[in-house]
């Protein structure tokens, strides 16, 4: 009886396990098809300007020469200090993130879980106020800056993206699955809001916070349009912004586009693997979740 | 004792130290804004260093800002002159609109202040009289002359088409010719013009029908609609008959790979074609009569002076600058382009290269519109729009004259 | 009951959410509010960089919504009638393919870390990579796709609706990893204690995702169908870079009537571009944008709220 049933057990496994194979299996081939155009692009980078122009077919997907000169190009340009650029994305991206935290999750907290007049309203007012799209706001946001004196500086280019109320509505919406049993029986042994925040709060939505630095610093890393319009001196440039200069104003280089992208890209897959350990936790809260 | 000697000895040092940087003067700063990214921007600042390591007085701190985004920050920059660059380079269409919003300030001014150098217009390519000044006033000094071209193929040419290399001109009727020369062979994989850039080759058609799209006045459009028609209906025709290229055709590839036996591009592209290893010359695009000394159409990229403040010191530097690189504008024609400095495009060297023969035979034409600029905005929207036959030609005049007629309003 | 505890403590209730809100709304006042105002403002002028706006009342919206002799007005009907388009053409994909991907990537079959990590790749792309390396994809003539489908020269670019097809591939692919990951997380928490009383129930796989999964993660749901649907109402590079908003289809009152040209592109033309721009024009048609997202958000809402989830 007791063989009958493992056996049972065992072979069910391996169907499932069997299907699940064939499954990764799929998912693999999809991943190949899916990758293709970021294979080509890199694959690209490594290509001469003729090359680049004159073998555009699937044959030609490899470079006949493979050359480095594009990045070699991108790393000495005197006009494109890719590292200098490098590092102030990263003071950038890395104080966007370290703000949008703080700033998103402690409203989130309000939102969610406090009391206070006219709470909903207040939100949906901040909320439709962010609809009107950014480039409109450039300009005026150039002349805000450039009152404060800020142009040209770093922080410029920080603070635009921190109060952004998206964040503020994926966090709320992960912490509406807390129970709120959690938070009373907290109460009750004499926490007040404030430990509340940092001792429930915070530990249960860390996936969610993890999904917001993710796009965070992928979206304050590859914005080009408000740093190349605030900052002028290439050594203040960031990264995504900076390559543009790389091309002519004819766009006649875009192997050299390429192969400063694929350098610049390295940061934000590392920030990814990173943030994967975490939100790949889930919220863990079981059947406590709430719909 | 010892100690207290070489004391002395440092403290003296030290003190001689400070009164000789006291008296070396620190050089006068000039921030200059180009158009120039790229390979460009490259050789544009190595000749900058080059001026700054030739002499201690001035010092240019070039900053090479996106064609695009360079507009943008001009207009933004103006209402706060410390974000302001001293002078930059952009299109010498630009300088007449630059003029009217008060962006920048007569040249006279500043090239004055340096009497070392005489800017005389005549010392520069015979196009910049007419270039360089905008509403009765030298608004800019030109650098060179970006210019639409026709790069050919030799070896096809003399294939298929020998006459057209004798008298260097490629007339309509030529392609026709050729064209039909190239089916009743049964050739099908060569083709005989592809288009690099719809405005540019549209626009270079038109002032083959018509001289000018501005009124005397150099703001109103006079865009000769019956022109505009007669110059779609052209390339419409060879494109309906499979002269030219085929829509989605990548025509760089083509031209790379021996299927077009001409090919229009610009001047900035001499260098990129030169690395096809293809044997090659550049002469004049397309043109309707071959009689007639064919104009093309061509802009320049220009130092226009911001309109600030600007200190003696300041405008000397500037003029300086300039000068240098009249002087030095052999390393610029290196990079691929027609200069504007005479004495540069007298020499062996300049006259070795391939756009020689254009700058030397031809004239070059940039009706001086105010709003040029919108003008060639709303025609790269149209593209090939009318020739590939999504839109009748007559609608295509109307189109582009409107919109441009409306944008124009939109910014006065 | 929470409103009575509010009672109970309003020692300290009044100020503890001030306290909360205040970074956000300190940050969002000094950076977002005050262009955002200006914006509006502008909306009302005829405001030519580098000079002084000039008041012109409403004239700006007079002119889109009644003039039908202005290019504004075409460009505000075609270029909201393209963006609709891509919204309702889009969005449905944006929200399934990583709906789906997740599902599978969740059984965590074999390598399904590295299959993640495949799949979200392309979101980490620059606009700039993404653009070159699908033109060389979309090549009409001898381009990869058209080669490995045997298309001959299909024209992927200037020819409806394949220019929308590709743009649609182009903008799914880019953007569905944030989707993905969102809902990978999501999944992650779905109770399995649940899922499995299901299945003792013999609820089949389909039945199990509609009763237990589907009510687990709609809040992560809604926040992606909206802010999806919000994100491509501001499509813009992708149809710029791809072709400039494509071919000609129609011309009325001497405007274009490009086949995928996005409001957001006329929006651009006409706020900055190297030729002279009207701010005043384009703030005014990017508040009537900012209110269409806002409308359809609230609609959205209301939908979801009375399916409840």
């Amino acid at each position: 009886m007791l063989y009958k049933i493992s056996l049972k057990k065992t072979k069910k496994y391996l169907r499932k396990n069997w299907k699940k194979d064939l499954l990764s299996l799929c998912l693999f081939a999809l991943a190949v098809i899916w990758l293709c155009p970021l294979f080509f692009g890199f694959t690209a980078s490594f290509k001469s300007n003729v090359e680049m122009k004159r073998f555009t077919k699937l044959q030609n997907i490899f470079p006949i020469d493979w050359t480095t000169y594009n990045y070699e190009f991108a790393l000495n340009n005197p006009a494109t200090p890719l590292g200098r650029m490098a590092n102030n994305s990263f003071i950038v991206s890395v104080c966007t993130v370290l703000l949008v935290l703080v700033i998103s999750t402690t409203s989130a907290y309000a939102y969610e879980r406090l009391d206070f007049p006219h709470k909903e309203k207040l939100f949906w007012l901040l909320f439709g106020l962010s609809m009107i799209p950014g480039v409109v706001s450039l300009v005026s946001q150039y002349f805000l800056y450039d009152k404060l004196g800020w142009t040209n500086k770093l922080i410029s280019l920080i603070t635009p993206n921190i109060a952004s109320v998206f964040n503020i509505y994926l966090l709320r919406n992960f912490m509406h699955g807390i129970p709120k049993d959690l938070d009373e029986s907290a109460r009750i042994d004499g926490a007040n809001d404030f430990m509340i925040y940092t001792n429930i709060i915070l530990p249960c939505i860390r996936p969610a916070m993890m999904v917001v630095v993710l796009f965070t610093f992928t979206s304050s890393w590859n914005d080009v349009m408000w740093p190349s319009l605030a900052i002028t001196s290439p050594e203040k440039q960031t990264i995504t912004a900076g390559i543009r200069l790389l091309n002519d104003s004819y766009g006649g280089y875009y192997e050299r586009v390429l192969a400063a992208c694929m350098l610049a890209m390295i940061p934000t897959l590392i920030v990814y693997i990173f943030a994967r350990r975490y939100f790949m936790q889930g919220l863990h809260l079981g059947s406590a979740i709430k719909g | 004792m010892k100690k207290t000697l070489v004391m002395l000895t440092v403290f003296a040092l030290l003190v001689s130290m400070t009164v000789l940087c006291g008296f070396a003067e620190a050089p006068v700063e000039v921030e200059l804004w180009t158009l120039f990214t790229g390979p460009d921007g490259v050789t544009m600042s190595s000749i900058v260093d080059k001026y700054n390591t030739s002499q201690g007085k001035y010092k240019v701190n070039h900053i090479a800002i996106d064609r695009e985004n360079l507009y943008t920050k001009l207009a933004l920059a103006m209402t706060t002159p410390d974000d302001l660059p001293d002078f930059f380079v952009t299109y010498s269409y630009d300088s007449a609109r630059f003029d009217k919003l008060g962006y920048i300030k007569p040249m006279e001014e500043i090239l004055e202040k340096y009497e070392e150098f005489d800017f005389a217009i005549d010392k520069y390519h015979d196009a910049c009289a007419n270039l360089n000044y905008a509403n009765g006033k030298r608004m800019s000094v030109s650098l060179d002359f970006p210019t639409w071209g026709m790069y050919v193929n030799n070896t096809l040419a003399e294939k298929y088409c020998p006459n057209v290399l004798e008298d260097k001109i490629l007339t309509w009727d030529e392609i026709k010719t050729v064209g039909a020369k190239l089916q009743a062979d049964g050739i099908e994989d060569i083709k005989v013009l592809g288009g690099g850039w719809a405005r540019n080759d549209l626009l270079a058609t038109y002032i083959n029908f018509a001289p000018t799209y501005v009124a005397d006045d150099g703001e109103t459009l006079a865009l000769d609609k019956d022109a505009v028609e007669k110059m779609i209906d052209l390339w419409k025709e060879c494109y309906d008959a499979g002269y030219l290229w085929e829509e989605g055709d990548d025509v760089y590839a083509m031209f790379a790979c021996d299927e077009l036996i001409f090919f229009t591009n610009g001047t900035w592209s001499l260098n990129a074609i030169d690395e096809y290893g293809l044997d090659y010359s550049f002469i004049a695009s397309p043109q309707l009569n071959a009689d007639v000394e064919p104009v093309l159409f061509g802009a320049s990229h220009a130092f226009m002076v911001v309109n600030k403040e600007t200190s003696d010191d300041e405008a000397k530097a500037m003029a300086s600058f300039m000068h240098y690189f009249y002087e030095n504008s052999i390393e610029w024609a290196r990079a691929g382009s027609i200069v504007a400095s005479k004495i540069t495009a007298m020499s062996d060297e300049y006259q070795a290269m391939p756009q020689a023969f254009v700058s030397n035979n031809y004239s070059i034409s940039n009706p001086n519109y105010v709003y040029s600029q919108t003008l060639f905005d709303v025609l790269d929207g149209l593209g090939w729009d009318g020739v590939y036959g999504n839109i009748s030609s007559a609608d295509f005049a109307d189109t582009w004259e409107k919109q441009t007629i409306e944008k124009v309003s939109a910014q006065q | 009951m929470r409103k009575t505890k509010w009672k109970c403590s309003t020692f300290y209730a009044w100020w503890v959410p001030i306290l909360f809100l205040l970074p956000h709304l300190i940050a969002f006042c000094c950076f977002n509010l005050v262009p955002i105002l200006t914006g509006i403002y502008a909306s009302f002028t005829k405001w030519t960089l580098g000079k002084t706006p000039e008041w012109v009342g409403l004239n700006n919206y007079v002119q889109m919504f009644f003039n039908k002799d202005s290019i504004y007005y075409w460009q505000l009907r075609w270029g909201m009638e393209s963006t609709i388009k891509f919204v309702i053409l889009c969005v449905p994909f944006k929200i399934l393919i990583p709906l789906i991907l997740a599902l599978f990537l969740s059984s965590k079959c074999r390598g399904h870390k590295t299959l993640q990590t495949f799949y979200y790749l392309p979101s980490l792309l620059s606009l700039s990579v993404v653009m070159v390396s699908w033109r060389y994809m979309f090549a009409p003539s001898g381009g990869i796709v058209n080669t490995l489908l045997s298309l001959g020269k299909l024209n992927w670019i200037s020819v409806s609706p394949y220019n929308w097809v590709a743009l649609i591939i182009i903008t799914v692919w880019w953007g569905c990893g944030s989707n993905l990951v969102i809902y990978q997380s999501a999944l992650e928490g779905v109770s399995q204690e649940i899922l499995e009383a299901a299945e003792m129930d013999g609820a089949n796989a389909i039945q199990k995702f509609i009763n237990v999964t589907l009510p687990s993660i709609s809040f992560p749901l809604q926040y992606t169908i909206v802010t999806s649907v919000i994100a491509e109402f501001g499509i813009w590079g992708q149809p710029d870079m791809f072709n400039k908003g494509g071919p000609t289809i129609e011309v009325i009152n001497g405007v274009n009537h490009q086949s995928n040209k996005m409001i957001m592109q006329y929006i651009a033309e006409s706020g900055f571009g190297s030729s002279g721009v009207n701010a005043g024009i384009a703030s005014a048609m990017a508040l009537i944008l900012g209110a269409t997202i806002f409308i359809v958000s609230i609609i959205q809402f209301r939908i979801m709220r009375r399916s409840d989830i």
